[in-house]
């Protein structure tokens, strides 16, 4: 980089060759304390010699200033030096001719320029580095494009914090999930390219971005410069493609490696769900294993291969039907029917239609509501647990029934409880006169719609219980709200509501009418 | 209309509780929590419903039912229980209870039974 010094050198070694003559003698020694030296050969020592090595010597020289321009001509900088004692400072003159001199025209800051020029005479201190001129850079061409929302190219994007410092890793998931109509990509206008300049007024030509395209692909819309997904389901990509899957694979077990799954779709699940971890699916669940201690919602059906292992803890709520092989400790839900090959151990399960259990399908232990009726080959053992069958009954409204009744217990054991202070008091406080209002109040509210959904509790008085094999003595079985208790091992019969009797009928195989085995 | 509702029970909680929510509902309600006592209150009186502890110290259920329904055969009797398939539970059906209520009670099946 060549100095504005150099130049002005230049011309000074014209003028002044004795001067000169006389520096260059002095190249190898060193100054002593006290020396003077007169302006132009002050000016060269300065440029030739170090701060250190010329420290306080008496240099008799004008302001001046020193100008660099780096080699791709994108920017200047200035060192600006104080006048010494009784000489001229540094003029804006001085400084334009310098900057004219080395051809810079553009991107000029004189702003900076002034500010220093100004500090460096006021304040007699070199002001150095300061940057007086930027060259503009080009701006490269980009055609219009498809970009991905950003969001969908992250992972474990379902991290949920409880606080900083905690995070549960079983809500971190690697499956991306997008809802019909979400937006997938938008399309980034194109961006014209523009010229650059130097700060010696030279033009730099601008590049052209090359774009590979994307392409959407499976259950996406183009529309409006947005893509979109058409369906709910798992945002998939490779290379520049990118598509919708409406069915989520999980090729191995719900874990850690997955996280909790909360699928808007279809789940086909090869493995395991692990136990602690959750599965939700907006569609149906395929499993291919054993369901074992998990938490399970499904909003269409849920199809087992295996069984279904509760291990008490277990909670299945399907709105469509159930298919497996069995269901052993657990708490099942279903809207529609429920179809086993084995049997029903130990649980509690549910459904607003039937329970259709295999040839060797048998029920032992547990309470199971079949609004529709249950087919089964065994229920009870010789000497099992208490196995309860309702049927006919809306388990929904038998639940909300009881939830209204445990409510009603609490509130009722409080209202003694204000009634007994109200009776020890001698004046009525009238607080806990407003609190016993408040409370037969909320008693009656809660009563009322008990009475609402009384109606709604009986929906099939045709439900019957059929078994082909044996029921065993112990099993309690009722038919809208009539109840019927079997006394001794029979085989082969269907229970049934006698609905002008009001009691359970029992008819076995040719065999009609008996109450009560 | 209200409905004249006998309940036994040696649970005075479930009791209360009882009587509470059925007087809101504009029932009349007469507890007993000994079986005994209880058993007197049914002959002596005439109830629309009574509702009997399967298992209580001085008298249980089964018996209760039965001395009941010998005096007063349209009597319309529900049995509380928490073993619904037991023994007992199965005698007081045989005895002629109307049905079985799961404990504390079931208050779905209790107004059911009152409203036929």
């Amino acid at each position: 980089m060549k100095k504005s010094r150099d130049f002005f050198i230049e011309d000074l070694l014209e003028e002044t060759k004795k001067e000169i003559e006389k520096l260059e003698k002095m190249d190898n020694i060193l100054f002593s304390e006290g020396d003077i030296i007169d302006s132009q050969v002050a000016l060269e020592v300065r440029r030739r010699f170090s701060e250190e090595d010329i420290e306080g010597i008496d240099f008799k020289v004008d302001g001046y200033m020193e100008l660099m321009v780096s080699e791709d001509e994108m920017k200047a900088e200035a060192d600006f030096f104080p006048p010494s004692e009784g000489m001229k400072p540094l003029s804006p003159e001085t400084v334009e001719k310098i900057i004219e001199e080395h051809g810079i025209t553009h991107g000029l800051d004189w702003e900076a320029v002034h500010e220093a020029v100004f500090k460096c005479n006021t304040e007699l201190i070199p002001v150095k580095g300061v940057t007086v001129a930027r060259g503009k850079r080009p701006i490269k061409e980009v055609p219009a494009h498809y970009i991905i929302e950003e969001h969908l190219l992250e992972t474990n994007s379902g991290i949920s914090r409880e606080n900083k410092e905690r995070v549960d890793f079983r809500d971190i998931s690697p499956f991306v999930l997008v809802h019909e109509g979400d937006i997938l990509a938008r399309l980034a206008p194109q961006q014209e390219g523009s010229f650059g300049t130097t700060i010696l007024g030279k033009d730099i030509p601008y590049a052209v971005e090359k774009k590979r395209e994307i392409e959407a692909g499976k259950n996406t819309k183009m529309t409006n410069g947005i893509i979109i997904a058409t369906c709910d389901g798992r945002f998939e990509s490779r290379n520049n493609e990118f598509w919708i899957n409406e069915v989520l694979n999980i090729e191995g077990d719900v874990d850690y490696s997955t996280g909790n799954v909360d699928f808007p779709g279809d789940v086909v699940l090869k493995g395991q769900i692990k136990d602690g971890f959750r599965i939700r699916a907006g569609g149906s669940i395929y499993a291919s294993q054993t369901i074992d201690a998990s938490e399970v919602v499904c909003d269409k059906n849920l199809i087992v291969k295996q069984g279904i292992i509760g291990r008490k803890k277990g909670s299945i709520k399907i709105e469509g039907m159930l298919k497996a092989k069995f269901i052993e400790n657990c708490y099942i839900e279903a809207k529609k029917s429920i179809f086993l090959d084995a049997g029903i151990i130990n649980s509690a399960v549910y459904t607003c239609d039937k329970i259709e259990l295999g040839k060797k399908g048998v029920i032992v232990g547990g309470t199971i509501y079949a609004q529709n009726g249950v087919k089964a080959t065994q229920i009870g053992t010789k000497m099992g647990p208490q196995t309860s069958i309702y049927c006919g009954i809306d388990y929904t409204v038998a639940n909300k029934l009881k939830w209204i009744q445990d409510n009603n217990i609490k509130l009722a054991s409080k209202l003694k409880q204000v009634n007994e202070e109200l009776y020890k008091s001698k004046t009525e406080d009238p607080a806990l006169v407003q609190l016993q209002d408040k409370i037969k109040g909320s008693i009656h509210k809660l009563n009322e719609t008990a009475f609402g959904l009384l109606n709604k509790l009986d929906r099939n008085d045709n439900a019957r219980v059929e078994v082909t094999g044996t029921v065993y003595p112990g099993v309690y079985i009722e038919i809208c709200h009539i109840s019927y208790v079997v006394g001794r091992e029979i085989s082969k019969v269907v229970f049934t509501l006698n609905k002008e009797k009001g009691l359970i009928s029992i008819d076995r195989l040719l065999l009609t009418g008996t109450k009560n085995g | 209309m209200g409905k004249k509702i006998l309940a036994i029970d040696d649970e005075v909680p479930i009791l209360e509780a009882l009587e509470t929510i059925l007087e809101d509902m504009g029932h009349s309600v007469t507890t007993f929590s000994n079986s005994l006592e209880g058993e007197q209150a049914a002959l002596k009186d005439d109830f629309d419903l009574i509702l009997i502890d399967m298992r209580m110290p001085e008298k249980n259920g089964v018996e209760v039912i039965k001395a009941i329904l010998k005096e007063k055969p349209n009597a319309r009797i529900l049995v509380i229980t928490a073993f619904p398939g037991d023994s007992l539970a199965k005698q007081s059906l045989d005895a002629g209870a109307k049905g079985l209520v799961k404990k504390p009670f079931e208050i779905g099946k209790i107004l059911q039974f009152l409203l036929e």
